[in-house]
């Protein structure tokens, strides 16, 4: 027996942002940062009448006399090196474009792809016409951001192995805010529980079965959609009260949410518990 | 592919995974093919208005309010009252909404909801009579989406039977007869009397995906679905309304399962707002 229909739950604030910053203020467009001109000026500043405002909504970080304010949602801006989770929306000549949620679509040239069989060879009119055999519109895939346009931001993205990026399989995908996406070595993980979590820098995380790109994968068993299914509302748990995304809180997460069943995970309070549990429990593993 | 579907490409893999899981009874929530997600409902919200609720599931949000006005009856059914539901998608809810962009969702909204109501043993509407042939209350219902995220129907339905289970009307008193009949509607906010909504149905809307079907479906669960079917439940379980909409067929025994889990669920639900309505109305004075 489920209780469905209930009172709107009372949500708690945010539990803690995750930076250890000399001040925490919280500042909205147009207020004032500081009087003082002596400041540099990093994002998210501006010069208004004889002293530096915000221009986005978000906390101030003071670096000695470096001021900025990151804005608490914005939208990805890709940086090389990223690992991003994207969806194929076009097929143009030589080239896909690619929705990784930032201001424009990605690029991603047929150039820079391995073809199935792992090789990278130099493409002929053949590949070209059989571009849409690799990816067409619709589909889920994972790659490395190359380039940063300087005018415009656009990213290209590229394929530089052949081992984790290209097209995803049967999965789930969740998009997240960017910024809830910590920045770390790894993005892509082979959790020890038989499921793989991408965690795209830009914000777009998929769950699925581990895999190799291009192999077709066993039919999903039931414990492992169960598996699957769990990951997906421990993260969604986790993101819902603010707490930054990587492989070992979701770990945690997924520990502390093995008492409830897989469905009791959506009800407000038990979300609530497992992200409180979660970040205290990374809390005291860094110090 | 219905309007109410946001438009999302999925991959073919992301829908084959999608349409296993709600075959197999584990859709990638974890829920079963018949759960709802959490509901959250709010009543007497709106001053302003005879009654009110606002109920929130997933991502969508509704906002119903009852205005009651006397007016003059029927010509053809002169010994009942008037119950309008209209449906409006605020610009707030999704930019799609500005101007004229909702008019086609609002249009089926109105109609879909009004249908759920058409029967007559829904709701006594000569209990809305006053004068016989003269006067009788007229109820506007007013439904205002605040945030769409799919599932809009049952959302809507349940928060309107809220909003009907909490409406005061104030009493009138009916004195003499023919030109000299004198008519007086009470000003003391506690001489009210309540509509009778024991047999008000909710909307239970079922969504064909793949060889199985859902209550409930996320936004990518509708983007595999084919088509689907409102289905007016009332508390007893009788069935008050059936449409099928979207685009897809349904096959006929597909057809017969999904009205019956359709009502197993309705009665289910009811069951669970009837209890909320009960345990808020013991909070009120009233």
């Amino acid at each position: 027996y489920q209780r469905r229909v209930r009172a709107p739950h009372k949500r708690t604030r945010v539990i803690a942002s995750q930076d250890e910053d000399l001040e925490k203020h919280i500042v909205t467009p147009g207020d004032v940062i500081t009087q003082n001109l002596d400041f540099m000026k990093s994002h998210g500043t501006m010069l208004g009448n004889d002293n530096i405002s915000s221009t986005v909504a978000g906390a101030i970080h003071k670096v000695d006399k470096l001021v900025s304010v990151r804005s608490v949602s914005s939208r990805y801006r890709g940086e090389v090196g990223d690992i991003v989770v994207g969806r194929v929306t076009e097929v143009q000549q030589k080239k896909w474009k690619v929705d990784c949620g930032s201001r424009l679509d990605c690029q991603l040239q047929l150039s820079s792809v391995y073809l199935p069989g792992n090789v990278l060879r130099r493409k002929n009119l053949n590949d070209e016409l059989m571009m849409r055999e690799y990816f067409a519109e619709g589909d889920l895939i994972c790659a490395e951001v190359s380039e940063v346009g300087n005018l415009d931001g656009m990213l290209k993205i590229h394929m530089r192995t052949h081992e984790k990026y290209g097209k995803l399989p049967e999965g789930v995908l969740i998009k997240v805010p960017s910024v809830l996406i910590k920045r770390s070595k790894l993005h892509f993980h082979r959790l020890p529980c038989n499921a793989t979590v991408i965690l795209g820098s830009n914000g777009f995380v998929w769950v699925g079965p581990h895999f190799v790109p291009d192999q077709p994968i066993e039919v999903v068993s039931m414990t492992l959609r169960e598996t699957i299914a769990r990951l997906v509302n421990v993260i969604k748990a986790l993101v819902a009260y603010g707490v930054q995304l990587f492989d070992t809180i979701i770990l945690t997460g997924y520990d502390i949410s093995l008492k409830y069943k897989v469905k009791e995970l959506l009800k407000s309070e038990v979300m609530e518990h497992i992200a409180q549990e979660s970040y205290e429990h990374s809390q005291h593993q860094t110090l | 592919v219905s309007t109410q579907s946001t438009g999302t490409r999925l991959s073919n893999a992301e829908i084959q995974y999608i349409v296993d899981g709600v075959e197999q009874d584990f859709r990638s929530d974890g829920r079963g093919a018949e759960d709802y997600r959490q509901i959250e409902l709010e009543t007497r919200i709106l001053p302003n208005t005879n009654g009110s609720a606002r109920c929130k599931l997933g991502k969508t949000e509704v906002l119903v309010g009852v205005k009651a006005e006397v007016v003059d009856v029927d010509v053809h059914a002169p010994h009942i009252g008037k119950l309008v539901i209209t449906a409006d998608c605020s610009a707030v809810a999704s930019p799609k909404f500005v101007g004229k962009g909702s008019e086609v969702l609002e249009n089926d909204l109105s109609n879909v909801l009004s249908f759920l109501y058409n029967s007559t043993n829904t709701i006594r509407l000569k209990d809305l009579c006053i004068v016989k042939g003269e006067s009788c209350w007229q109820l506007h219902v007013d439904v205002l989406f605040v945030q769409c995220g799919g599932n809009l129907f049952d959302v809507a339905s349940i928060a309107l039977k809220a909003a009907l289970y909490n409406t005061t009307l104030p009493v009138v008193k009916v004195s003499g007869e023919g030109i000299e009949m004198e008519m007086e509607v009470s000003d003391d906010p506690y001489h009210v009397w309540k509509l009778d909504v024991s047999n008000c149905p909710i909307c239970i809307t079922l969504y064909q995906i793949g060889g199985g079907f859902a209550v409930d479906p996320s936004e990518e669960e509708v983007a595999c679905s084919e088509g689907f079917v409102h289905i007016g439940v009332q508390p007893n379980g009788d069935m008050s309304s059936m449409e099928k909409a979207g685009a897809g067929n349904i096959d006929p025994t597909t057809l017969l399962e999904m009205v019956e889990v359709g009502v197993r669920v309705g009665e289910e639900i009811h069951k669970q707002l009837n209890k909320q309505l009960d345990a808020e109305k013991s909070l009120a004075k009233l």
